[in-house]
């Protein structure tokens, strides 16, 4: 049997606002999904297993017309449903009143569910949010009726909020695929058998590394799966390492051989990291306006010998003051407090 | 150190003079407008340095009042001094664009450099500030307790060996203060940006909920609607039995052939009625010519004549027939229209229940907007990473800056006891045990305590404050030049003492081991000095 799964596509989201892509990203992803419907049909698979967060937000009526027309272009392919922590069913949710392809199956109650395939010997588990937030571990419970068949669990969740679980109690349990949802960054929770998807496009810039859909061939005690990338967008986070003689140059040119010797599709964020002349003030609004910079941080720590400043003022105020920053532990506010008290203590403006 | 002499060559009205010092008590006597200021102000900027400045704001420094009108490159001086017992040779020009300085070890000819830090290593590491907010003591010479207390803090926070200046704890306020303005200004940015967003999404909101309530009245007048259509439908169908409905479609058909048939008939008949008169007429007046076609004409016009009779009778029948009929008409018309109302009655409902659904469609549609609307507002309200960074910048900076003044704090605390202990022992002398005590907080305000009172500085007169700020700084400067002792330098410091205060005042510094230098215009220190059997050192100007 020949599947196909993907998660938090979160159509209607409109990732990095502000940015000139912002709406080609929105498109993109609308695309995106209509690939892998397209996919499936070209592939002939069976079954298409979307693990939740299909919409960013509650689905219109408009929208749910422009999945139902998609799903009913792929009539030969079971389409399993289910709505996730984003689009969770609310008292009016568009998803009730929505009159779906024949060839789709929807998980429309907030308790475990089956729909049963006797040609294909298969049984999918599920259900969807009604709600923003489940914290109990409610997949963790569920065992399949009928062990003969292959089973399939389609669950979104896996953090505190969301549905905790563990794969391996899942498939103890007696499941044959774990098809998940939730988690961005999609990856194998257990080899062959247990897969977080991972959005099919990266919604956020934080959403780092390739994302696309996962397909396989599933048999009872046989299966591989597979990542296909979708290669629209990619986030990719990079650092430059700063030292004290440093020119807003060597930065700059760096960050444009980064745009040109990368694929177009690569999106970034710039971190600026190492140490920095703490006299000098960068200015890196032109770096912010390359094309695909997402945003520039500067993360260098001012390039000061606290070890050595507090022996050599020992006896002085700004080594009692290293000393009792110090003392206050690793803390982001005061690591920062460190710096700017010692450069103002040195007499340096604080940049 | 000791300074035992001052060479100058030219320093404002004093041109190629020297002057000899002695240690203990020198005294510099002269008129007004003798140069006891310019001197002492030689001495100071020998010891410090001197500089012009910059624009509008230099025009009132020394170096301006003191530069010669001719000959610039003569702005210049020299002193001899002992450290420890070594005499030392400096000599400055003043001259900004030749600016120079040499020093000398004058018992091993050593070369040092004043640039390098040797003049402040032989100074103790007395910063120019600390001198004079200390030694260097004019009349009226209150400085503010917080400075003073700053100054303090600041001053024995210093690693006292490496004399390093540029720890200051005021400094370091400001710019920390510089550095939170510009942060929270950038916040105020950002926040306001993302209520500009916010705002955006509240407008788009409430328009949201206006066409929803719009959208509900729509939706209620049109349910209202089709229930009355309902009503009305239900209405009908009882009181119109099939029967009825069959008569009214025969009712229907005859009124439309009712309707042609007597225009039709009536005017047949006068057209023939017509045709016979004329023909009529015809035969009449034909006669005379043609008795046969007379005979024809006559005969088919009595023929018409005849047709026309039988028409009219037709015609008054029909009419009779056409009252029947009218009536028959009339109800049939009602019913026709009755019939129409139930016609349409069930168009007119079935496009109220499509609107109905489209209203419906239209209605769920804007809410589910509005909802989605409304958690990207809450979401958005949820500080972002920016804001995050800001804050967290802030609190670091105002961390810093609390750290800084507990700090000095603490370190001012520490030399707080001994400074007052200093303070009140000075103030004790020179006023003869007139206060018990006198303190300065850590805040820098001045305390003043005498008979178990303590008074507000306001509450002395004017002498008795200056007689304490004069202990304050010398009790202070004790504490700055313990490395080194550092001449002193009174100017007109003691005009507002009276002769019992000056007699106790002079009493006490002729006990300090350090030099002192009284500027001054009136002869009572000499006067004073003499009856104490006090040795000094007698300097005239003018």
């Amino acid at each position: 049997m020949k599947f196909i799964h993907i998660a938090d596509v979160h159509l209607g989201v409109k990732p990095d606002a502000g940015k000139e892509w912002s709406e080609k990203r929105r498109q993109d992803i609308w695309e995106s999904f209509a690939g892998v419907i397209r996919k499936a049909g070209e592939e002939k698979a069976e079954f298409l297993l979307i693990s939740g967060d299909l919409f960013h937000a509650q689905p219109l009526k408009k929208e749910l017309r422009e999945i139902n027309y998609l799903f009913s272009t792929i009539p030969e392919t079971k389409i399993l449903l289910m709505a996730g922590n984003h689009d969770y069913i609310r008292q009016k949710s568009c998803y009730l009143s929505n009159e779906w392809p024949k060839n789709v199956f929807f998980f429309r109650r907030e308790e475990i569910s089956r729909f049963d395939f006797e040609e294909e010997n298969v049984s999918v588990y599920g259900m969807s949010y009604w709600r923003r937030e489940i914290r109990e571990r409610i997949y963790d419970q569920v065992i399949p009726d009928n062990k003969n068949r292959i089973n399939i669990l389609l669950v979104h969740g896996g953090d505190s909020e969301h549905i905790p679980f563990s794969a391996e109690r899942l498939l103890q349990n007696g499941f044959d695929y774990v098809a998940a949802g939730h988690i961005h960054k999609g990856g194998q929770l257990a080899p062959e058998r247990a897969v977080m998807a991972g959005s099919l496009e990266p919604t956020d810039c934080n959403d780092t590394g390739p994302h696309g859909y996962w397909m396989g061939v599933l048999e009872k005690g046989r299966a591989s799966v597979h990542f296909f990338p979708v290669k629209k967008c990619e986030y990719c986070h990079e650092s430059y390492l700063m030292n004290t003689h440093t020119a807003e140059r060597e930065i700059y040119e760096w960050a444009y051989r980064l745009l040109k010797e990368r694929p177009a599709y690569q999106y970034f964020r710039l971190f600026l990291k190492g140490r920095k002349n703490p006299d000098i003030a960068y200015d890196f609004s032109r770096l912010e306006q390359l094309d695909r910079v997402v945003d520039v941080t500067e993360q260098a720590e001012a390039d000061y010998d606290y070890e050595k400043l507090s022996i050599e003022y020992a006896d002085s105020l700004l080594g009692a003051y290293i000393r009792s920053l110090q003392g206050m532990g690793g803390q982001e506010i005061s690591q920062k407090a460190l710096e700017y008290g010692v450069s103002a203590l040195l007499g340096y403006t604080i940049q | 150190m000791r300074i035992s002499e001052a060479r100058i060559f030219s320093f404002g009205k004093l041109q190629n003079k020297t002057f000899q010092f002695a240690p203990g008590i020198n005294v510099v006597y002269g008129e007004n407008e003798a140069g006891k200021t310019t001197l002492h102000d030689f001495l100071g900027a020998m010891l410090f340095g001197m500089e012009k400045g910059r624009g509008r704001a230099a025009a009132g420094v020394p170096y301006h009042r003191y530069a010669p009108w001719h000959a610039p490159s003569y702005y210049s001086g020299a002193i001899r001094f002992f450290v420890e017992g070594r005499p030392f040779y400096l000599e400055r020009n003043f001259y900004h664009k030749e600016k120079r300085e040499i020093l000398k070890n004058e018992a091993d000819g050593e070369e040092l450099s004043v640039a390098c830090g040797d003049l402040q290593m032989l100074l103790g590491g007395v910063s120019k500030a600390a001198f004079e907010n200390t030694h260097n003591i004019p009349q009226t010479g209150a400085i503010p307790g917080k400075d003073l207390a700053n100054l303090l803090a600041e001053y024995f926070s210093d690693a006292a060996e490496s004399g390093d200046s540029s720890i200051q704890v005021a400094r370091a306020q400001n710019l920390l203060e510089a550095k939170r303005k510009a942060l929270h200004q950038k916040l105020k940015q950002v926040k306001e940006e993302k209520n500009q967003e916010i705002h955006q999404m509240m407008i788009e909101k409430e328009l949201l909920e206006r066409d929803c309530r719009s959208l509900q009245s729509d939706l209620a007048e049109a349910e209202r609607e089709l229930a009355a259509l309902k009503r009305m439908r239900e209405k009908e169908m009882e009181e119109e039995p099939p029967a009825l409905q069959e008569r009214t479609q025969d009712g229907r058909e005859s009124f439309k052939e009712q309707q042609k048939r007597p225009r039709s008939t009536l005017g047949a008949v006068l057209f023939i009625c017509a045709l016979a008169f004329i023909l009529n007429g015809v035969a009449y007046y034909g006669f005379r010519y043609s008795p046969p076609l007379f005979l024809g004409i006559g005969a088919l016009a009595a023929l018409l004549s005849a047709m026309a009779v039988f028409g009219l009778k037709e015609q008054k029948r029909t009419r009779r027939e056409n009252r029947e009929r009218a009536e028959a008409t009339e109800n049939a018309r009602e019913a026709e229209s009755r019939k129409t109302a139930v016609y349409y009655g069930s168009a007119a409902m079935a496009q109220s229940e499509r609107m109905l659904g489209q209203l419906r469609d239209t209605l769920s549609e804007k809410e589910t907007r509005r909802y989605n609307l409304i958690e990207k507002i809450e979401a958005a309200k949820f500080p972002e990473a920016e804001e995050q960074v800001l804050q967290t910048n802030l609190k670091a900076v105002e961390l810093a800056s609390a750290e800084i003044a507990r700090l000095s704090k603490e370190f001012y605390e520490e030399v707080q006891d001994e400074l007052n202990g200093a303070v009140s022992g000075w103030v004790f002398r020179m006023t003869g045990g007139r206060y018990d005590r006198v303190s300065v907080t850590a805040e820098g305000k001045l305390q003043i305590h005498t008979d178990g009172m303590e008074l507000p500085p306001e509450a002395l007169s004017r002498g008795a404050l200056e007689q304490i700020y004069v202990a304050l700084r010398l009790a202070a400067g004790e504490m700055i030049t313990k490395e080194e002792p550092l001449p002193v330098f009174l100017d007109e410091t003691f005009s507002m003492f009276d002769d019992r205060r000056l007699e106790q005042a002079l009493a006490a510094l002729a006990q300090k081991k350090e030099q002192i230098f009284i500027f001054t215009c009136q002869q009572r220190e000499i006067e004073i000095l003499e009856k104490l059997g006090i040795t000094y050192h007698k300097i005239m100007l003018g």
